[in-house]
């Protein structure tokens, strides 16, 4: 082609997360929800998971939008068998820490798999030119490590269809544990799903779970366990009572630690997170939680201050320093406070609106109470239009406590307001 | 109407009288209480900047004459009184005095102040930013402070990592004053061995003298390579803390990649048998193996690949493993892909 004719070769980036957003938005139903737009590189690909996603009934989930696209890209006639053999290459190239293979190795491999689905050889060039791999001289990979990911996760659901009980065996390993959220939303039996969810639990998988991207059953079964470990937290309360362990020689000073009846599960601790991430659904709960641990509290603390003739407010702050100001907590309700405080201090959690809501939900009128006057003074201390008589009453009713520990909380009340202002 | 500072007079009054009320015999309260009546204007400083003024001229003059841990009448030393002095612009209640005066003074003298500080041998945790301020002033006079912090291997402290910070600085220091690294006096068996020669690398990098660095490499891989790993990580790490210098970077790996690759892979070879010291202290650990990886990613090769593969089952370093490898894979492919 004569020079002067040949046009211009333009290289378009890659897509921004928001121009991903934009374009999946326009193609896709509202409130359709897909985790991650990285899998689809070109504005042509993002439309096409959209449509994906329109196609599909419902609220989809991620897995599901995968999958379509997937059968999509492979087009109607191939689409069964092609996706068989594309989660066996995925599988294999996961395998071997590298989406690349060489042509002679990506041929083999199809081969094999086309045979034994009693396909024709020759379909391995079709699903080679399909945009779910890049061709390159001497090879072939897939064009994206999430499309990788959700094929391998349908395998192994496939897999382990008849004996889903092994599958812990599989996801144990570092390898795969990246793949649970795949696998568990890929699950039909809802207790087996919820099951691998909570033995897998953190923050990331849960906070996926309750925003649905892991499917409604799923989300339902994580809300029954919130529920659970709310309950599980009153009971706690219900039960409260408090050790005095006295200074030894291997400890030079006194402890009161709350009596532990049941250790709570490492998923209890995963889901109070996600309990403070979403404050506003929370908030009247968490509030009645910290009201009955600071009325079960001053009553425990007065138990164990007649028995172990120790002053209450010593045995408030005894109390405090090992359970609310030093970690780890013991108690469910306890790391519920940390978790406030935490997020308070970091200015992720409360808005102006919801520090309002809190200040509400949290007074404590003019009866001291110990856990909602100490989370009440970090509402107040990152306000900036501050109610001066409130936060006055509660540095009275902190400082009149002769605890240390309110008295200092009180303190910084007023202390980071001020320097915030500065 | 907004901040507590920017509410009317008569209710700032409020809380000044109630903070007012409630200082009593608690030190610690009563520091506190006095921040706040300070930031609302309330008190003043209980020292002029007259008087901390005349304070640093007399620390000064007496450093002209007398040696900084040399006790006075009372026990104290010119060392504690200028750490001391330069400790109370960190003071809410003081800083308004002490702080401009500290500001004000010319880089010599401010070296002179800091260097006597630097010379506290009590525990503070404010030498780290006496050895920061003196690294940034690069003063002749601060070669014995630079000197007395590595000349020996780093140990452990209450703060963590603290030895190695001050460790780091030195070096940065007597670099910048173009002035020699002191006579090493501590051992000479591991991990001695191989501080001693990063030390060399590191002042070789910030001086430019890098030709001296092979031997030394060699050095340290021959004669103490377990400690070697150990050094090189924990120098790295804390050598990088942007509070000594933030244009200083310690990253030997460009500089001397296959020497780093060859010692690391050592390291994971032997890896239960490494001591590595401040950066695995417990729930404080920085996750050594994890820095390893992240180097690895960038200068391994096969042979890495290969040792790392035995790590990709374990519970706590296998996703760091994995990660490594497919980063290592990914750039052996894209050097070797046609064009």
């Amino acid at each position: 082609m004569p020079q002067n004719i040949r046009g211009k070769t333009i290289e378009l980036g890659d897509l921004a997360d928001e121009e991903r957003k934009r374009i999946y938005g326009y193609y896709a139903p509202m409130g359709t929800p897909l985790l991650d737009l990285g899998a689809f590189p070109t504005p042509q690909d993002v439309k096409v998971a959209a449509q994906a996603a329109a196609a599909l009934s419902g609220r989809s989930t991620p897995a599901a939008v995968y999958d379509t696209y997937v059968r999509l890209v492979l087009g109607q006639a191939i689409a069964s068998v092609g996706t068989k053999v594309c989660r066996r290459i995925a599988h294999h190239v996961f395998r071997q820490f590298s989406p690349f293979l060489s042509h002679e190795e990506f041929d083999a491999l199809a081969e094999d798999a086309l045979s034994e689905f009693g396909a024709p050889v020759a379909w391995i060039e079709r699903i080679k030119a399909t945009r779910l791999f890049e061709q390159e001289l001497d090879g072939i990979s897939f064009s994206h490590d999430l499309l990788v990911n959700h094929l391998i996760a349908a395998d192994i659901v496939h897999s382990h269809r008849s004996n889903l009980e092994e599958l812990p065996e599989l996801l144990d390993q570092p390898l795969y544990r990246p793949l649970v959220a795949e696998v568990v939303s890929r699950i039909a039996t809802k207790q087996t799903a919820v099951g691998l969810l909570l033995r897998y639990a953190s923050s990331q998988i849960f906070e996926s779970a309750y925003l649905g991207y892991l499917g409604e059953p799923i989300r339902e079964g994580l809300f029954r366990f919130l529920e659970e470990v709310l309950q599980r937290t009153e009971a706690e309360l219900d039960a409260l009572e408090l050790d005095f362990i006295p200074a030894e020689s291997d400890r030079s000073y006194p402890c009161v630690l709350p009596h532990v009846h049941a250790k709570p599960l490492d998923a209890d601790f995963c889901a109070l997170p996600l309990i403070i991430n979403h404050l506003k659904t929370f908030l009247p709960r968490i509030a009645e939680v910290f009201r009955r641990y600071g009325d079960n509290l001053l009553t425990a603390i007065r138990s164990l201050a007649r028995t172990e003739r120790l002053r209450q407010s010593a045995v408030l702050d005894l109390f405090l320093r090992e359970e609310i100001v030093c970690s780890p907590a013991r108690l469910r309700c306890s790391q519920l406070v940390h978790l406030f405080l935490e997020r308070s201090h970091s200015r992720s959690l409360l808005t102006t609106e919801l520090s309002a809501l809190c200040e509400t939900s949290f007074e404590a009128g003019s009866v001291f109470n110990p856990i909602l006057d100490y989370v009440t003074c970090t509402v107040w201390e990152r306000r900036h239009d501050p109610n001066v008589p409130k936060m006055l009453g509660i540095f009275r009713k902190c400082w009149e406590s002769n605890s240390h520990y309110l008295r200092l909380r009180a303190i910084d009340m007023f202390q980071f307001s001020v320097a915030l202002a500065h | 109407m907004h901040w507590l500072t920017e509410q009317p007079r008569e209710i700032v009054q409020k809380v000044v009288s109630e903070i007012e009320s409630r200082l009593g015999n608690d030190a610690i309260l009563n520091t506190s209480l006095f921040e706040i009546l300070s930031r609302l204007g309330e008190l003043e400083s209980p020292v002029s900047k007259e008087s901390a003024q005349d304070e640093v001229s007399e620390l000064l003059a007496e450093l002209q004459i007398r040696s900084t841990n040399e006790p006075d009448e009372l026990g104290t030393t010119l060392a504690e009184r200028a750490s001391s002095f330069v400790g109370k612009i960190f003071e809410e209640i003081f800083m308004g005095s002490y702080f401009p005066v500290f500001d004000n003074l010319c880089p010599e003298d401010k070296a002179t102040l800091l260097n006597a500080a630097a010379m506290d041998l009590r525990f503070s945790f404010n030498h780290d930013f006496f050895l920061a301020e003196i690294v940034k002033l690069k003063q002749k006079s601060s070669k014995k402070v630079f000197q007395m912090f590595c000349c020996r291997t780093p140990k452990r402290t209450f703060q963590l990592g603290q030895e190695h910070r001050l460790f780091a600085a030195s070096v940065v220091g007597l670099a910048a004053i173009e002035e020699p690294l002191p006579e090493w006096v501590d051992g000479n068996s591991s991990p001695c061995v191989a501080w001693k020669a990063l030390r060399e690398i590191f002042y070789c990098e910030l001086t430019g003298r890098i030709d001296r660095a092979e031997s030394l490499w060699k050095h340290i891989e021959s004669e103490d390579p377990l400690g070697g790993v150990s050094a090189l990580l924990q120098l790295r790490f804390y050598a990088n803390d942007p509070l000594i210098d933030s244009q200083v970077r310690f990253l030997p790996e460009e500089a001397a990649p296959l020497a780093v690759k060859r010692l690391l892979e050592i390291g994971l070879k032997n890896w239960r048998q490494l001591d590595l010291g401040d950066l695995e202290v417990g729930v404080f650990s920085h996750n050594p193996f994890g820095m390893v990886c992240d180097i690895l990613a960038r200068i391994g090769g096969e042979q890495s690949v290969s040792l790392l593969e035995a790590f990709t089952r374990d519970a706590q370093k296998g996703s760091d493993a994995i990660r490594a490898i497919r980063a290592i894979k990914q750039r052996l492919r894209a050097v070797t892909s046609p064009p």
